[in-house]
């Protein structure tokens, strides 16, 4: 009987320390375990010179001398492969989420830009652009991707490198995967190291916040809600992934305040870009920069209507 | 990926230990007492002894003290270079002495066999150097009692160890067993009535303890497993027969092992319905090495051994050798105690490279530190439910040691197990010329 006892207490005690234990670390098992290892703050991408292309300014072939006056700066999420698309993709009300492109829209988009004789900007063109100091053509825009999605790897980089077009992509670097898992159209997955590492000839990589891509539970978004403190925190967190990349940035559905805005400009960031309908033209804010969003319902009419549309005259100073 | 594997040897490891601590705690009875039985088998005792003149006296000591009858020792001088048959012959009073050989295992040619004047039971045998296992045949061939065993010239039997033999041979399925090796040097007093002590080096308290837990947790549970991989060297006992049937003893650096395998083998095809089991209660005494070199060496044998005898059967697992002890070896044995020697010692390099891993490394090591102590603790307490106990003070300095001990010494025998195993694979042909050079014969397994 003793030994009966003593054998249960020796087991019990034993199961409750393990447990506790265990319990204690559970959210750091789970964190690494839930299969994919993501970026912490202490990591750094290894892309330091690999889009040193965007330091490049092209010689522009100006007719007449006539510049572009306003650019438009174009926004995508997801391009989705039209075959894969699945239940995962649509909405409660049946339609495509918003957010999501099918890649044979985006195949017409980018033929239509070529076509067209657009001139996609790169990072640096456009910022000497907004300063006023340098002429672009006419017919410019600047392509943009928010949120990373492993999709724009697989979709539309093969499309955007036929056509010869570069484009900045905003990272939420704290979801960065540090393996390479399959693509599978119907779930949401993200860049990983390796993929921004093999795509950098094509993409800017710059900072849609470390994790601060959330909403506080009453819907209101982090960069707005948090403190000043943990908001620059979290930023500079993320400019360290990225190599202190601090040329762009990307407001998280487009939402700030004038704290955000003081923020990037402590952290020296040069440009920040919000949703907006207008065109970029020079004299705007440069943390304020609107770009148009492209979503599902974007017609072609539409894609080129929002490309032609000019800013109404009273905007922009 | 590489976070899948470690967690995945990590919850094999967790299992494992559970396994370890917990049947022994759940099986064993307190005062489990050993039943002497009234009838004695007949048993004969092997000694292979290569320059043993300091220590042979005392291992002759153990075997004139043993509380029983019907058996005989013999003493194998395997080719000494020292005065080890000069010693056996002063104390003994040897007549030379005709004995019939079974003729069955092929042994290096004796020089003469002897038996002693003074004690008729106890036998010496002259022979050239062969090694180990050579002089372990030489014997077998001379032995016509049913149960033999095997002892270490540096091994004192306790007085009770042969009673122990006969009883577990009493069963019939039983084909071989093994004793239980302690720590001499953790034993004071007479070898009659030793009392087990804690007061010594750490050196050797970490060995007291690493014998503890192998013994009365590891391989007892390997036992009620049916999973025994190793009768260690130092002490086990074995039906004459059976040793025939697998040819003896091969002569390789882990000669325990590989006869132990042998048997398992036999388990698997002829035997069906036989075992192997450790004998808990058949004691005997072995000197460990005091200093960190000799360690070293022992260690670094040990690992060359085992790696050998498992690149030996890597085609037998599960085909010649029954599923769990199988299992066992390629599992807890090799991946386990092998491979992730070199992973635990990589790791704090690992972190240093990767420090977002660093609190999930933390966490491992935490519980695996858990469950280390609480396998201190259940040898402790099985051990004294088989009547090994301290004093209070000596159950106080293990507590203070055991936390310590895990962190410090421990991770030596990790950087042994490695180093035992890169030094086999880098001179693999080298080391089958160098088997027969024995230092000593003190192997465990």
């Amino acid at each position: 009987m003793k030994r009966i006892i003593f054998n249960v207490a020796f087991a019990v005690s034993f199961v409750v320390i393990f447990a506790s234990v265990f319990t204690f670390y559970l959210d750091e098992f789970a964190g690494a375990y839930n299969g994919i290892e993501t970026l912490s703050p202490s990591d750094q991408l290894e892309i330091l010179e690999c889009y040193d292309w965007s330091e490049q300014i092209s010689d522009f072939p100006m007719e007449n001398g006539k510049g572009a006056e306003e650019v438009p700066v174009l926004i995508y999420h997801r391009i989705v492969d039209d075959a894969a698309v699945t239940k995962s993709h649509y909405d409660d009300s049946a339609n495509l989420h918003s957010t999501i492109v099918l890649k044979s829209e985006f195949i017409k988009q980018m033929e239509f830009l070529y076509e067209e004789g657009y001139t996609v900007l790169n990072s640096k063109e456009f910022l000497l652009f907004m300063m006023n100091e340098l002429e672009v053509p006419e017919k410019s825009v600047l392509l943009t991707f928010d949120d990373g999605y492993k999709d724009n790897f697989r979709e539309a980089y093969p499309i955007l490198k036929k056509y010869d077009f570069t484009a900045l992509s905003f990272l939420i670097t704290s979801i960065i995967p540090k393996s390479d898992e399959k693509y599978k159209a119907q779930d949401v997955q993200y860049f990983s190291t390796q993929d921004i590492e093999n795509s950098c000839d094509i993409f800017e990589f710059y900072s849609h916040t470390f994790a601060f891509h959330k909403q506080t539970p009453d819907l209101e978004a982090h960069l707005k809600e948090k403190s000043k403190e943990e908001i620059k925190k979290d930023i500079s967190v993320s400019l360290h992934n990225l190599n202190e990349r601090n040329r762009a940035f990307s407001y998280p559905s487009g939402e700030y305040d004038l704290d955000t805005i003081a923020i990037l400009s402590e952290l020296d960031i040069e440009m920040a870009f919000s949703i907006d309908k207008i065109n970029a033209e020079p004299g705007m804010n440069l943390l304020e920069i609107p770009r148009k969003e492209i979503t599902s319902t974007t017609g072609m009419e539409d894609f080129k209507h929002k490309l032609i549309e000019k800013n109404p005259t009273d905007t922009g100073s | 990926m590489m976070l899948t594997t470690t967690f995945i040897l990590f919850g094999l490891f967790i299992v494992f230990r559970l396994f370890y601590i917990f049947v022994p705690i759940f099986s064993i009875k307190n005062n489990d007492k050993l039943q002497l039985l009234n009838e004695e088998k007949g048993i004969t005792v092997l000694v292979p002894a290569y320059n043993e003149e300091a220590i042979i006296t005392d291992c002759l000591k153990g075997l004139l003290n043993v509380n029983y009858k019907n058996f005989e020792a013999i003493f194998i001088n395997d080719g000494s270079g020292d005065r080890t048959f000069s010693v056996l012959e002063e104390i003994l009073e040897l007549n030379p002495l005709e004995r019939v050989k079974a003729g069955e295992l092929s042994h290096k040619p004796t020089k003469g066999i002897y038996q002693s004047d003074k004690y008729p039971h106890i036998y010496v045998i002259d022979k050239i150097n062969g090694g180990k296992a050579d002089a372990l045949n030489a014997g077998i061939e001379l032995t016509s009692n049913e149960i033999i065993v095997t002892l270490d010239a540096d091994s004192i039997l306790d007085t009770n160890a042969l009673q122990a033999v006969n009883t577990t041979f009493e069963e019939d399925r039983v084909i071989a067993a093994g004793g239980m090796v302690q720590i001499s040097q953790g034993y004071r007093g007479s070898h009659k009535k030793p009392t087990p002590v804690f007061s010594t080096s750490g050196l050797i308290r970490f060995q007291i303890i690493q014998y503890m837990t192998d013994f009365y947790l590891h391989k007892f549970t390997q036992s009620k497993m049916g999973a025994i991989t190793v009768i260690a060297g130092a002490f086990g006992a074995f039906r004459r027969h059976a040793l025939f049937e697998v040819d003896g003893y091969r002569n390789t650096v882990g000669e325990d092992m590989d006869i132990t395998l042998k048997i398992q083998k036999l388990l698997r095809t002829k035997y069906k319905n036989k075992k192997m089991v450790i004998m808990s209660h058949a004691l005997c005494f072995t000197e460990c090495p005091a200093t960190f070199i000799d360690l070293y060496r022992q260690r670094i044998r040990w690992q060359k051994a085992f790696i050998d005898c498992i690149w030996t059967y890597k085609y037998m697992f599960f085909r010649k050798l029954r599923f769990l002890p199988s299992l066992y070896l390629l599992l807890d044995s090799l991946i386990l105690g092998t491979l992730c020697a070199f992973i635990v010692l990589t790791a704090p390099f690992i972190i240093i490279l990767n420090p977002s891993n660093f609190i999930i490394a933390l966490g491992l090591f935490t519980l695996a530190y858990v469950i280390a102590l609480y396998q201190g603790a259940a040898a402790l307490f099985i051990s004294r439910r088989y009547g090994v106990s301290y004093t209070k003070n000596d159950y106080m300095r293990v507590v203070m040691f055991l936390p310590f001990e895990i962190i410090s010494y421990r991770l030596l025998g990790l950087l042994f197990v490695s180093l035992g195993t890169i030094l086999y694979l880098k001179n693999k042909k080298g080391w089958a010329a160098s088997r027969r050079v024995g230092v000593s014969y003190q192997t465990f397994e």
